[in-house]
């Protein structure tokens, strides 16, 4: 059966329009009065959303992906009936919860006890329902102490807590859901995650924005992606990601932009980010002895503009390892070839064990004493480009409680050297 | 299956469905702004009952002492006590429930359920305190009075509803106009300042001339106190004048109504 059903949804925004959202009593009164000796300002109309439509059968996991701006949360909201559409519509069968936000309805006044009640109602339980799960609710979330004190006097991790296992008990055969897993830590992200693969294979139907390509590839079952309210590709999540990344091949190690490279502003385009061992092999996993290195291939349109490369190394958990930049217009002006190639080398013995991800950021520095504020500079942004994994070979490790050692070995791992100092 | 058509335009008949399906969340905001309300307050039920009781004492003075305005024959106090019932009623349910869309912009624009429910669950939390202030009344009029109420009585319930209705008309016109326009959320105070002096508390209707009663009627609260105090206090009531405020509150109501209704659509964009 079909679910929901979206029939050229479009939802417009008059930019003069939206301009006056925040004007007062009196600014109305000036502005009416004003436009009565000045022609009226032409208003541009902003398509938030432009003609989408699309099916989810029951049980489908839809996973929604699109840069800032693209219309994914527009299209949730319309979905979840925050915001009408302009024009078009969309049949929805069975009972929807929407989570846009962890922790929707809380007040920090009431207890943890009466929050889930208030929550749980206003995210589309009954209260049967809530009084039924509540033990569950409680014992997911690990606040059974704090039960019957303010929330406002809970940490952060509590609330976070406590508003997820609300939300993974909704019973409704509908979840939309935004974003809401950017919020935590990586441990919270990874239950939340494991919750949500959980609720999809209950045969929950699922509609799920997310800017995390990882996350819509595994728990996915569809992607779509929108570009500037429009809908650009519906298909297989690796496919979609393909697609909202442009790329032609997609493998971890090695990115490579199809025909043509992915052409930037007209500044630069980009051909290719690779990584590769000493001797300029794609590789995917590497000894820690070993040194790692980046190729990005590209060629600079403009060579008047300053560029800078900047690549980023995380780890898995997500967190930033460290940054590199690199100017790049030195190397494209003395070259004749049209396609230029930097390479970023780190030495061996840096590397913790593990899977390392590279995110790419190219920024325009402007011309000379310009000054460009960050989302202007920016040409080109995103995690998660390539990846490779690092290994230890053949050391036997301390035989210690597997938890604490992952937990102590740290993030670096240099080459130390210990002896005795008489 | 419940089947959900999402376009741009919406009937009156899906709106009441709607709000008939959402009949637990406009329960629980209430039961929400009760808890709050009386948890923090030290003194609790004590607080309010200070300002009626307050204002009656300062009624007291100045009006009956001072100015020997005219009493139809029920002791001065409870004539201004019956009226402040309705007026800390009208008062308290047009300041919160005005700001009710604004205060809770994180629900408004975070989930769905029908808008009117936010300005409607406040008059849960208002009846309580009324029922507080009522109970108070009840034994300051028996135990000091020595005045039983008649059967009269019976027809405090339809004034009461009434009332509730035309507080929530109006703290939904307000509570539109302060989504669009901040400034409104200034000019209340004001508004409710000055209503007392627009609202027969002080006085009774059998006091002013006839003019000024049908002049007084276009504040649809004259009528109802005055059908407060006919419950309570055996007061005539006049029909002339009540039927005037019927009339502002329909049209009041029809106002709130579709501009709420036209307005709702850009909620979620506006606050």
């Amino acid at each position: 059966m079909k679910q929901i059903i979206v029939d050229h949804l479009s939802k417009t925004y008059e930019i003069n329009a939206y301009a006056k959202r925040d004007m007062s009593f009196r600014e109305l009164l000036l502005s009416q009065a004003t436009s009565l000796f000045s022609r009226s300002v032409p208003t541009s109309i902003f398509y938030a959303l432009d003609d989408v439509s699309f099916e989810v059968e029951e049980g489908e996991v839809l996973g929604i992906i699109g840069k800032n701006g693209s219309g994914k949360s527009t299209l949730l909201k319309i979905l979840s009936k925050i915001t009408m559409p302009t024009s078009g519509r969309a049949i929805i069968r069975g009972r929807v919860s929407s989570l846009l936000e962890v922790g929707t309805g809380f007040h920090a006044e009431l207890t943890g006890r009466e929050n889930i009640y208030l929550s749980g109602v206003i995210l589309g339980m009954r209260r049967w329902e809530i009084s039924q799960k509540f033990d569950e609710i409680v014992a997911f979330s690990g606040i059974e102490k704090f039960l019957e004190i303010p929330v406002k006097k809970y940490s952060s991790g509590m609330r976070l807590r406590l508003a997820f296992s609300i939300a993974a008990h909704l019973h409704s055969q509908i979840l939309l859901i935004d974003e809401v897993l950017a919020v935590g830590d990586y441990e919270f992200e990874k239950k939340c995650i494991d919750s949500m693969g959980a609720l999809g294979r209950q045969g929950r139907t699922i509609i799920f924005v997310s800017h995390q390509l990882q996350a819509v590839k595994k728990l996915c079952s569809r992607a779509m992606v929108l570009g500037k309210g429009v809908q650009q590709f519906i298909g297989a999540p690796a496919d979609a990601i393909k697609a909202y990344l442009g790329v032609s091949t997609l493998s971890r190690s090695s990115m490579l932009w199809s025909e043509g490279g992915l052409s930037l502003g007209g500044v630069i385009t980009l051909y290719s980010v690779k990584v590769v061992n000493s001797a300029l092999q794609e590789r995917e996993t590497f000894d820690l002895d070993e040194k790692v290195t980046v190729e990005l291939s590209y060629e600079v349109l403009d060579k008047q503009k300053e560029l800078l490369a900047i690549l980023f190394f995380y780890d898995e958990t997500g967190t930033l390892l460290f940054s590199t930049s690199h100017l790049l217009h030195s190397y494209a002006s003395d070259k004749t070839a049209k396609k230029s190639s930097v390479l970023c080398t780190i030495p061996e013995n840096i590397f913790q064990e593990g899977a390392v991800s590279v995110g790419v950021s190219i920024f325009n520095r402007g011309d000379e004493g310009q000054m460009m504020d960050f989302d202007e500079a920016t040409v080109f942004a995103e995690k998660e480009i390539v990846s490779f994994t690092m290994r230890q070979e053949d050391q036997p490790q301390f035989v210690l409680d597997e938890t604490f050692w992952q937990e102590e070995k740290g993030k670096i791992k240099p080459r130390v050297n210990w002896r005795s100092a008489s | 299956m419940q089947e959900t058509i999402i376009s741009s335009k919406k009937s009156w008949r899906m709106m009441l469905d709607e709000l008939w399906d959402y009949r637990e969340v406009f329960l629980f905001l209430g039961w929400r702004d009760i808890l709050v309300h009386y948890r923090q307050t030290v003194i609790g039920v004590v607080w309010v009952l200070m300002r009626p009781l307050l204002t009656v004492a300062i009624f007291t003075i100045i009006f009956s002492r001072i100015a020997h305005i005219p009493s139809s024959g029920a002791p001065y106090p409870l004539v201004v006590f019956a009226a402040m019932l309705a007026w800390q009623f009208f008062a308290d349910t047009l300041t919160y429930g005005s700001n009710s869309f604004v205060v809770n912009v994180e629900l408004v624009s975070k989930v769905y359920f029908p808008r009117l429910i936010l300005p409607a669950s406040r008059i849960l939390c208002s009846l309580v305190d009324f029922a507080i202030g009522f109970f108070f009344y009840l034994v300051l009029a028996v135990v000091r009075y020595h005045q039983l109420p008649s059967v009269k009585i019976l027809w405090l319930p339809l004034f009461g509803i009434w009332l509730c209705l035309f507080s929530f008309v109006v703290s939904l016109l307000f509570a539109t106009m302060i989504v669009r326009y901040r400034d409104f959320r200034h000019i209340l105070p004001f508004v409710v300042q000055l209503g007392i002096y627009c609202t027969p508390v002080g006085f009774e209707l059998s006091a002013v001339p006839v003019g000024l009663r049908y002049l007084l009627a276009l504040n649809p609260l004259s009528a109802i106190i005055n059908g407060f105090r006919y419950s309570l206090l055996s007061e005539p009531l006049y029909a002339g004048p009540l039927v005037v405020s019927v009339l502002v509150t329909i049209i009041a109501a029809v106002v709130a109504f579709t501009y709420f209704k036209k307005a709702e659509e850009h909620f979620a964009d506006l606050i």
